[in-house]
């Protein structure tokens, strides 16, 4: 495409877009002035924009207009939380933060009991079943036969889990006076295991954080070479 | 107390007691409330507590442990950090710039010198999901990337979104990051672009906007989502058009799909909302370094997600792999490159790798001949 072809906006976002990517790779070099007014304008720019979200997408619809809707149920139901915002408000000041308190509790104490319950039902429990029963069970995906591959498998998630179990069992003893506490033979020999099957999983995510990074490099990669191109094709 | 620092002496009776001990163990009296030489002076201001407190001795080895674990807090950790070596920037420099000209060289040339990946068995069975959507079906698509994954979720995405628009089913997007829903609209435009269609909302699909509150907010909409997002994100009633009018709870959705490079943003939906679907299915589109993560919930045979697309490989072998042909590819990821890019980073590593190692090993040796000569 010729640089004629795009609009005026595309223009001037490819143009902005070109420059910002040079100035976040000029930290290649070394930190300098452009990198950090980089990271200076990405900060400034997602906070204005979370900011306005927020106002135009919660506070307006969920707040602001129950309160002028003129039905008293629907402006009692949004009373208490206009309250208990107000109060979270006050964090703001030193000497009313204790108002903010409430608030701060209430939001603390509800995030985590959804956060906690959500993990013992919906993460713990079912893959503890599930790991229980992939012996007897397991085949890897619907409607596949089970077959020794699947004993395989379900051998090695066994031993995985034991291993990595065994290697977060902190509890040490002093076995010699004058030497350092240390965990029984047998379970350091599994926590070995256990080592190895951690640093296979780290090895694994690594691969992914560096696969989803090269996507990052090509795409930014592919948007400079395509302005260069529609530059010098005009 | 006795000489031995692990024994407390009875004044009574003259008994060597253990230092736990707070009564004689021969004659039952009370032992002596020790107190440190300088406790007072460790705490300042606690006297009158101090004073009153009974302190055995063992209590007194706890105390002085405390004191020195605290001590030691409180001083600065020497890392071992080596002085940087000659040539570090200029390795770096060199590495990144092989990098860069390698990419460069073949998106240029754009020749296509890797064959595209196979579809994987779980991204058939994502597929097979889409494929059982009927027309005017309500799809939630959850878009929770950040917006510097783009490049690689647009890629991954893409061919699902127009799958599922192909099905004729209706997409409701919806986000818990802030920027999700601009996210979302560029997603469907850029689609559009490739596609040669224009796709419009309220006909072909919704966007909800920005659903706060966390794991909170989220419990909330899958019990009544009219209730938690009564609101479109450009501000019109949302609840309105025949797809969405029956919709009460997240279970009248045909399919959840939730497209994100976070794992946990994923579990956070898997754990909130899995258990309001009520059979309905759950899938992934995920980026590829949150994959190795969320596999279990796949693999596992827990049912708590059905279908997984993940990373630029997932996302071209799904769209190989689909009925519908995309007309252009916005995404700025081609294949070749991409993979290019992942054979020299890998070469780049291992070639590290044995330098370490070599290195290694010659320090070792440097060390042994020096411990030799006398």
């Amino acid at each position: 495409m010729t640089w004629s072809s795009f609009s005026s906006a595309d223009q001037v976002g490819m143009v902005i877009g070109f420059l910002l990517t040079l100035s976040v790779f000029s930290y290649l070099l070394r930190d300098n002035v452009l990198f950090r007014l980089v990271i200076h304008i990405f900060i400034g720019v997602a906070t204005a924009y979370v900011a306005v979200v927020i106002l135009y997408n919660v506070v307006w619809p969920q707040l602001l207009l129950p309160l002028g809707s003129g039905d008293p149920g629907t402006i009692l139901l949004v009373i208490i939380p206009l309250l208990l915002s107000i109060l979270l408000l006050a964090r703001a000041f030193p000497r009313l933060s204790s108002a903010g308190s409430p608030p701060l509790a209430f939001l603390v104490g509800v995030g985590a009991a959804v956060a906690i319950g959500g993990a013992i039902s919906g993460t713990i429990v079912p893959q503890v079943l599930a790991a229980i029963n992939a012996g007897a069970t397991q085949t890897t995906f619907p409607g596949a036969t089970r077959n020794w591959m699947d004993a395989v498998n379900w051998g090695v998630i066994l031993l995985g889990t034991l291993a990595t179990l065994a290697y977060f069992h902190f509890s040490a003893r002093l076995r010699n006076p004058g030497q350092t506490p240390s965990r029984a033979a047998w379970i350091e020999e599994i926590a070995g295991v256990g080592k190895l099957f951690i640093a296979i999983t780290l090895g694994a995510i690594f691969a992914g954080v560096y696969a989803a990074a090269m996507a990052a490099l090509v795409e930014r990669m592919d948007a400079m070479v395509q302005f260069l191109q529609a530059l010098l094709a005009k | 107390m006795s000489d031995e620092d692990d024994q407390v002496t009875c004044a009574e009776c003259g008994f060597e007691n253990p230092l736990e001990a707070e009564r004689c163990q021969n004659c039952g009296a009370d032992l002596p409330a020790a107190f440190a030489e300088n406790l007072l002076a460790q705490v300042p201001g606690q006297e009158p507590f101090i004073n009153k407190a009974r302190i055995t001795p063992a209590q007194q080895v706890h105390l002085r442990l405390l004191g020195e674990m605290l001590a030691v807090e409180g001083q600065a950790l020497l890392l071992g950090i080596s002085p940087r070596r000659a040539g570090y920037t200029t390795l770096r420099i060199g590495t990144s710039l092989v990098l860069f000209l390698v990419l460069l060289f073949s998106l240029l040339a754009n020749k296509p010198v890797f064959t595209h990946p196979s579809l994987t068995s779980e991204a058939l069975e994502a597929r097979q999901l889409v494929y059982a959507l009927t027309p005017g079906a309500p799809v939630l698509f959850v878009v929770d990337y950040q917006p510097g994954f783009s490049g690689e979720m647009t890629r991954l995405g893409q061919g699902v979104l127009a799958h599922i628009l192909a099905q004729r089913a209706y997409p409701v997007f919806l986000s818990t990051h802030p920027t999700g829903p601009a996210q979302a609209e560029v997603f469907i435009t850029d689609l559009g672009i490739s596609t040669g269609i224009a796709y419009l909302t309220p006909d072909q699909y919704l966007n909800l906007g920005y659903l706060p509150g966390g794991p909170s907010g989220l419990l909330s909409f899958s019990q009544a989502p009219q209730q938690v997002m009564p609101l479109t994100a450009d501000g019109n009633s949302a609840w309105q058009d025949p797809p969405l009018q029956t919709i009460q709870s997240l279970s009248d959705f045909s399919l959840v799909l939730v497209m994100t490079e976070d794992p946990d943003t994923a579990r956070t939906w898997i754990e909130q909302a899995g258990p309001q679907l009520q059979g309905k299915p759950l899938m992934l589109l995920l980026s590829a370094q949150a994959e190795p993560s969320l596999r279990p919930y796949l693999e596992s045979g827990s049912g708590q997600v059905q279908g997984m697309v993940s990373g630029v490989s997932g996302g071209v072998a799904y769209q190989d792999s689909a009925v519908f042909t995309l007309q252009s590819d916005t995404s700025g990821i081609t294949w070749s490159a991409y993979s290019l890019g992942l054979w020299v980073g890998a070469i780049l590593l291992l070639l590290a790798g044995l330098y370490g190692v070599f290195r290694l090993v010659r320090e070792q040796e440097n060390e042994l001949s020096r411990g030799d000569k006398p």
